[in-house]
């Protein structure tokens, strides 16, 4: 059974076309959905986490229509929105008992025990009395991360989750959600290629309302093969570099720049070509640039 | 339902911990505060306790809708406004328990306030002078215009803020307060032709309840059980408002079950909101209807063409008013034995004993009885025949009845006689469990000769396109009069013009004629006036009457005209205005509040010279002004008469001739000056034409007379 298929979605803002013609699939594990800032990464998470209604097409998860068996889907669901903000008078365990009661976690014994459980899992136990105003940027993820927790959900939903977390705190929230997606069905949406190169099998590109790419992180570094170089200049043609090829990265070498490019042509002067990464291959796909 | 439970819970927590909303709540108790301790710290009360409380209850509830509006408004918004929402619609919670769970904590706020209220309402009247029925009713009134009010605005609150994705949505709240009280145009009874009463039935602050809805004698009686109609209609559609939320709210998630249970709950409410509030607007539409019947019946309609003969024509409603023309007969004894029915209805039989005091033999005798009372006997020792049409009464004897002579009458009559004023909100004269009315202006027994009990002109820019007013009613000769009356269900005490001689018998003469009350009332002598008021108004009543008593003395020894009255009614300010009029120096009416030296001898001045108020002669008003001062001044000592007009009218050089020749009269002594204002009183009286008052022209005939 596929955790996820989408066929054909599409979804609009009055004359803005937001997603056009969205097909993906997802099995068990860890999926990452790559897309710049704007691409429709959020407005996808939105409409498979039953926010927002579309206009066309079909999304069934776990064999449950989206549209026709909304309430079937929320029982499997947990989500993590981008911008994860929440009554912050409540404290960490008043407002996970708030969201397992609508989650339809009722019995009140049984609610207890899975909010201490899910408190232990982000490591919010210490911090569970405390009102959520007094929280830092990585404890209320990780709040969102146990709220999500909460009803055992098959489908966990993460929006941008690593978005302004300083680089300790996104350390331990990869290794949180790494940890999380060997009981559950994860998609994890991100611009940021490190959240997903170290733990996600699977990834789409999304880019301007279009999916660009749907398979394996190799498969995706392979978009680059025979495109990515590395090329060497003088400091005083960094601008003419910059204007002529999609660049990666670059470091300085003495008194020369080192590029990392992506080019379909061999560059002319001192350049090799390199092992292409994930991150070779997503600018690859949403540049247009493969062999 | 655990789930909804739960939301009600959580999110009457997180209200508990925002420091911003207790402010409202202190600021109801603080403002109660203040009134209830500048009420009892006045040595003397002018006014009754409840009085004071519904006067501040009507603004500070309407501080309360709009606080309690945008608290609904913020409780619906909030979530969507923060993210939350957007989580929230991912759990398996129903549309139905998110938004009902947040819709019931708001009213739960808006029960707090409700609740402050009815506690310092409670506590506060406890000590008022009323019964434990009539202090629980007021508790009910108040309990349910609050809590239908709330229910009905936060629904609304929530309504908008689901339509209304953005701040605008706060606007609504104000918007609808403020038109609400812009949409009643007619403040004072009249509606202009552009708002329709019926209309007014929309709006939570109505006519009828911008004065107060308490009515001294009467109480709230007059509001409560329509209220609660109004009310009822009020929470049905408060709750059909909320299911119409329901119905809007994120559509694509309703559940199964809520697309098939939320039309069905709406069916269920909407039905009895429609038919409880059609019989509301039935009783609107039944007494704008006899108000508009009964002013059709009497109105006048304009002959002439132009805006200033039209205006010449609406003022000579006064003197048309002043019922001044004597009739042969007088009207010397009348007994009447009156059934006070069920639903407004009498039953009167009557003795009159009436007396031809022209110098003609006539055939027919003319009275005046309310058309709504339907003559159901007329029997004489004489032959007579007796025939209604509309309010007057024609007595046909076949033998004449000669100058002189004197003869008796029954007539027993029966009938409806709830009458209404005001565009339908003023009941003038009603019969009910616990209030009771009839004032002489209603009709409501036969008065001596053809008089209009109203008179109303046409006014093309009123609603109802007349103008009415109750007419003046002022007897020639005093009438001697026994009154028995009798009752189905009402036990409120009664009080009569005339002094109480025995249970529910009364017996007197008057000049003023009779006018019944029936609520919760104290009588008491002041000197040998006769009071009838609230209780709780009687000490405070009594200082001004005594106040007005040194005038009334004064003026009578001064003027030699009768001046003190035998009874006064303190009535609320609605039957102060309907009454004030025919008031005569055989009874007065009073408001319940302080009147100060000037209000009493303006009062004073303007029942003496009735005929003259409205004339444009400047010397006529500065011989009122005197009156005026002299009977001020005999209060408490004023400055000098033309110091006090130029200080009170502005007035410098030329304009102020005929007062300094006045003034030297007032420095002359007070004795030569009583005496001139007193001659010059008279000198107009005995005036055909009062618009030929000269006061050079008098006081040169006075210094004349004075030489003689």
């Amino acid at each position: 059974m596929l955790t996820l298929k989408i066929e054909g979605l599409q979804k609009n803002y009055r004359k803005f076309q937001a997603l056009k013609n969205i097909n993906l699939h997802m099995e068990t594990g860890l999926f990452g959905l790559l897309g710049p800032n704007g691409a429709g990464k959020s407005t996808l998470m939105k409409i498979l986490s039953t926010i927002l209604p579309f206009q066309d097409g079909k999304v069934t998860i776990y064999d449950f229509d989206l549209v026709k068996e909304g309430d079937k889907v929320r029982q499997l669901l947990g989500y993590l929105p981008q911008h994860f903000n929440v009554p912050t008078q409540f404290t960490g365990r008043e407002f996970l008992h708030y969201v397992a009661s609508m989650k339809g976690i009722t019995n009140q014994q049984g609610r207890h025990l899975q909010v201490e459980k899910v408190l232990e899992e982000v490591n919010l136990l210490p911090q569970a009395n405390k009102k959520i105003k007094g929280y830092s940027g990585g404890m209320k993820r990780r709040l969102g991360i146990a709220q999500a927790l909460l009803g055992n959900p098959k489908l966990i939903i993460l929006d941008e989750p690593t978005a302004g977390l300083d680089p300790s705190e996104r350390i331990r929230f990869r290794n949180l959600i790494e940890k999380l997606s060997k009981d559950h069905s994860i998609i994890l949406s991100t611009h940021i290629i490190s959240d997903i190169e170290s733990s996600c099998e699977n990834v789409a590109v999304i880019y301007q309302g279009e999916v660009l790419f749907q398979g394996s992180t190799e498969e995706l570094a392979e978009k680059a093969v025979k495109v990515v170089w590395e090329l060497s200049v003088p400091f005083s043609e960094y601008d003419q570099v910059e204007k002529e090829y999609v660049i990666i990265s670059n470091r300085k070498e003495k008194d020369r720049v080192v590029f990392r490019i992506i080019s379909k042509e061999k560059p002319q002067g001192e350049v090799s070509p390199v092992q292409p990464t994930i991150e070779d291959g997503y600018m690859a796909v949403i540049n247009g640039v493969m062999p | 339902m655990n789930v909804m439970k739960s939301i009600f819970r959580n999110e009457g927590l997180l209200l508990l911990r925002n420091k911003f909303l207790t402010i409202p709540l202190l600021v109801n108790i603080l403002c109660w505060g203040y009134v209830i301790i500048f009420y009892e710290i006045q040595p003397i009360h002018y006014e009754e306790r409840a009085a004071a409380f519904y006067q501040s209850f009507i603004w500070i509830l309407l501080l309360d809708l709009l606080i309690v509006g945008l608290i609904a408004i913020y409780m619906a918004s909030k979530d969507r406004e923060s993210d939350f929402e957007q989580l929230v619609v991912t759990y398996d919670v129903k549309n139905m328990e998110w938004i009902i769970g947040k819709w019931l904590i708001t009213q739960l706020y808006g029960l707090c306030i409700t609740v402050i209220t009815i506690v310092v309402q409670a506590l506060w009247l406890a000590s008022a002078s009323m019964t434990i029925g009539d202090w629980f009713k007021n508790i009910v009134y108040v309990f349910i215009q609050m809590e239908g009010a709330f229910l009905l605005l936060i629904s609304i609150g929530f309504l908008f803020a689901t339509l209304i994705k953005s701040m605008f949505a706060y606007l609504v709240i104000p918007a609808i307060l403020v038109l609400s009280l812009m949409f009643p145009f007619d403040y004072v009874g009249k509606a202009y032709m552009w708002d329709n009463p019926k209309f007014h039935l929309l709006t939570p602050f109505d006519y009828m309840f911008i004065g107060s809805p308490y009515d001294g004698v009467w109480g709230i009686h007059h509001v409560l059980k329509s209220s609660i109609l109004h009310q009822s209609a009020i929470v049905l559609l408060g709750i059909t408002v909320i299911v119409v939320t329901l119905l809007l709210f994120r559509r694509y998630r309703m559940s199964k079950k809520e697309k098939k249970m939320i039309p069905i709950i709406l069916t269920v409410f909407i039905i009895p909101a429609i038919v409880l509030s059609g019989m509301r607007f039935m009783q609107y539409e039944q007494a704008l209807k006899q108000y508009v019947t009964t002013g059709q019946l009497y109105v006048e309609p304009f002959q002439g063409d132009d805006d200033e003969s039209y205006n010449i024509w609406m003022n000579s409603y006064y003197e048309y008013n002043k019922d001044d023309q004597p009739y042969e007969f007088s009207m010397e004894k009348t007994n009447l034995s009156v059934e006070l029915q069920a639903d407004d209805q009498i039953n009167v039989q009557s003795t009159l004993t009436i007396q031809n005091n022209g110098n003609e033999a006539v055939n027919d005798v003319y009275l005046t009885l309310y058309h709504g009372l339907k003559i159901k006997e007329c029997t004489s020792a004489k032959s007579v025949t007796c025939s209604q049409d509309k309010d007057f009464i024609t007595l046909h004897f076949d033998q004449m009845i000669q100058p002189g002579e004197e003869f008796d009458l029954n007539v027993h009559y029966q009938g409806k006689i709830l009458q209404y004023r005001d565009d339908g909100y003023i009941e003038q004269a009603f019969i009910k469990n616990q209030r009771i009315y009839l004032p002489k202006e209603a009709g409501w027994y036969p008065l001596i000769g053809k008089r209009p009990l109203v008179i109303a002109r046409e006014h093309n820019n009123l609603y109802a396109q007349f103008e009415l007013r109750n007419a003046r009613l002022v007897e020639d000769f005093p009438t001697e009069f026994t009154v028995n009356i009798t009752r189905e269900n009402q036990k409120v005490p009664l009080a009569l013009t005339i002094p109480e001689i025995s249970k529910d018998t009364f017996q007197g003469t008057s000049q003023y004629g009779l006018s019944l009350l029936g609520g919760n009332f104290k009588e008491e002598k002041v000197g040998h006036i006769r009071v009838v008021a609230h209780p709780e108004v009687i000490k405070g009543a009594a200082e001004v009457i005594e106040r007005y008593q040194k005038a009334w003395s004064f003026m009578e020894d001064w003027l030699g005209v009768p001046m003190s009255p035998s009874v006064i009614y303190i009535l609320s300010d609605n039957y102060y205005y309907l009454t004030q009029y025919s008031a005569n120096h055989d009874f007065f009416v009073l408001k319940s509040e302080y009147k100060d030296d000037f209000e009493i001898a303006y009062e004073l001045k303007n029942e003496l010279t009735q005929e003259g108020i409205f004339d444009n002669n400047q010397d006529f008003h500065i011989l009122s002004d005197a009156m005026v001062w002299m009977v001020a001044n005999h209060l408490q000592e004023q400055v000098s008469f033309a110091e006090w007009y130029k200080s009170n009218w502005g007035v410098e050089g030329e304009d102020l001739t005929v007062v300094n020749l006045l003034q030297s009269y007032e420095e002359k002594g007070s004795e030569q000056f009583k005496d001139v204002i007193k001659y010059l009183f008279h000198y107009w009286t005995e005036l055909d034409n009062k618009h030929d008052f000269d006061m050079k022209a008098a006081l040169k005939q006075y210094e004349g007379e004075s030489r003689r």
